[in-house]
C-alpha cells in the first residue's frame, strides 16, 4: 500500500515546487497521488466521490503551496490536507442524510459478516468498507494513519469520546465480521476472544 | 480490573506505555496483541492507483475556482453574507487580540473548545433527525439555501486554515460561526417541520 511516511521528496523539489515549477509540482503529485487516492478511498465509499476530493485536495497544495513552511514533510502536508476534505464531506449536509440511514439498520441491507463470517480472502477489506463512514474514518485515521482522538474529533466537530466509542465499536465489529477462531499468519489469533471489563 | 479497550488502543498505537497489570496479565497482553494484529492487518491492506492525467485536471480545477471566486466577489446577491463574514472574523479578531498568544508547541496540539465541538455534533444530530418538510415558504427556503451557503463557506475556510498564520485562533472562530449558523439552520427547519404538518 502506498504509505505518506514512505514518500521521499528531496528538499530541491520541494523548494522548486512552492516556487509553482510545474516539473517539481508533477513530481510531487506523481509522488503523493497513489497514497491520497488509497487514503481518500478508505475514508469515502464511492469512487465518483472519491476522484472529485482527490481533484480538490490538489487543487488545494497547488493554491497553496507557497505558504508551506516546511515544519511537517510535504507528503504529512498533503495528507492533511485530504484528510481534511475528506472529513469536511462526510459532515457535508446531504452526508448527514446516510448518516441517518447507516443509524438505522433496519432499514439497510445486511452487512457481510454480521450474521455470519466472511469468507472469501478479501475478508477484511469487505468488512472493513462495510463499515458506517464516520466508523470507518475513525479506524483508518486512528489505526493506520496514527490520528489522535482529539485530532480526528476536531476534524469531524465532534466529541473525543465519539471517536473513541466509535474506534471501540468499529474493531467489535471487525472482530465479529472476521470471526473468532480465524487462522492468522502467526499461528496465535484464533483463540476465543474474551471480554475485557473496562476499568 | 482488567485494562479497558481505549487504554489497549493507546498502546497499540504507541501512545501509551503497557502498566504493570497488562504486562502481567495474560487475558489484557492477549487483547493487546489481538488489537495490534488488526492494526497490522489493516495497514497492510493493498491501495489504489490514483490514474494518470490528475495534475491537469487538478490546475483546471483551481482555475475553475479561482474564476468562480472572481465572480462571485462583486455580485450584489453575495455582498451582504460576505460582509457578515467580513465582520464575524473581525469580530473574532478582536476578541482573539485580547487573548495572550499561544506558543508553537500548544499551536500544533491545539483542538478546539470541547464544549464546542459538542454543541455543535448535538446541533447535526438534531438537524439530522428532523423530518424534511415538503411544503415550505419561498422566504425560508432562501434563508436555508444562505445557511447551507454560508456553512460551505465555513467548511471550505476550515479546510484551508491549517495553511494560515494564526491557525488555531482563526479555526476556533469559524467552529463558533459553524455552531451559531448550525443552530439558526436547526431552528429555521424545526419552524419549517411545524409549518408543513
Amino acid at each position: 500500500m502506498a504509505r505518506f511516511t514512505d514518500i521521499e521528496i528531496d528538499e530541491g523539489t520541494v523548494a522548486a515546487a512552492r516556487a509553482g515549477h510545474p516539473e517539481a509540482l508533477g513530481v510531487v503529485h506523481s509522488a503523493c497521488a497513489d497514497a491520497v487516492y488509497t487514503l481518500i478511498r478508505r475514508l469515502v465509499r464511492r469512487p465518483a466521490v472519491a476522484e472529485d476530493l482527490l481533484q480538490e485536495t490538489f487543487a488545494d497544495v497547488l493554491e497553496h503551496i507557497g505558504d508551506f513552511e516546511g515544519r511537517a514533510p510535504l507528503p504529512m502536508w498533503v495528507r492533511a490536507i485530504a484528510v481534511r476534505r475528506s472529513l469536511m464531506y462526510l459532515r457535508s449536509p446531504w452526508h448527514r442524510s446516510l448518516d441517518w440511514l447507516e443509524a438505522r439498520p433496519e432499514v439497510l441491507p445486511s452487512v457481510p459478516g454480521e450474521s455470519g463470517r466472511v469468507e472469501s480472502g478479501r475478508d477484511l477489506e469487505t468488512a472493513l468498507m462495510a463499515l458506517p463512514a464516520l466508523t470507518r474514518a475513525v479506524i483508518w485515521l486512528h489505526d493506520v494513519e496514527g490520528y489522535t482522538h482529539g485530532e480526528i474529533a476536531a476534524g469531524l466537530g465532534r466529541s473525543v469520546g465519539f471517536s473513541k466509542s466509535q474506534l471501540s465499536r468499529g474493531h467489535a465489529r471487525l472482530r465479529r465480521a472476521l470471526g473468532a477462531g480465524r487462522p492468522e499468519a502467526d499461528g496465535q489469533e484464533d483463540e476465543a476472544c474474551t471480554p475485557v471489563s473496562t476499568s | 480490573m482488567h485494562a479497558g479497550f481505549d487504554e489497549l488502543s493507546a498502546m497499540a498505537a504507541g501512545q501509551a506505555q503497557p502498566g504493570l497489570h497488562v504486562a502481567g496479565c495474560p487475558i489484557c497482553r492477549e487483547e493487546l496483541r489481538r488489537i495490534r494484529a488488526l492494526r497490522r492487518r489493516l495497514g497492510g491492506l493493498p491501495g489504489w492507483h490514483a490514474g494518470t492525467g490528475g495534475l491537469e485536471q487538478a490546475e483546471s480545477r483551481l482555475r475553475e475556482r479561482l474564476a468562480r471566486r472572481r465572480s462571485a466577489r462583486w455580485t450584489p446577491r453575495r455582498a451582504l453574507p460576505l460582509a457578515a463574514g467580513v465582520l464575524a472574523l473581525v469580530a473574532a479578531a478582536i476578541v482573539v487580540a485580547g487573548r495572550p498568544p499561544r506558543d508553537a508547541a500548544s499551536a500544533a496540539d491545539w483542538v478546539p473548545d470541547r464544549a464546542l465541538v459538542a454543541e455543535n455534533a448535538r446541533l447535526e444530530a438534531l438537524l439530522a433527525v428532523l423530518p424534511e418538510s415538503r411544503r415550505t415558504r419561498l422566504s425560508s427556503a432562501y434563508t436555508v439555501a444562505a445557511l447551507e451557503q454560508r456553512l460551505a463557506w465555513v467548511d471550505d475556510r476550515l479546510t484551508a486554515v491549517t495553511l494560515e498564520p494564526h491557525a488555531p485562533e482563526v479555526e476556533e472562530s469559524l467552529w463558533k460561526e459553524r455552531v451559531t449558523l448550525m443552530n439558526s439552520l436547526v431552528q429555521v427547519e424545526y419552524a419549517r417541520t411545524l409549518a408543513s404538518r
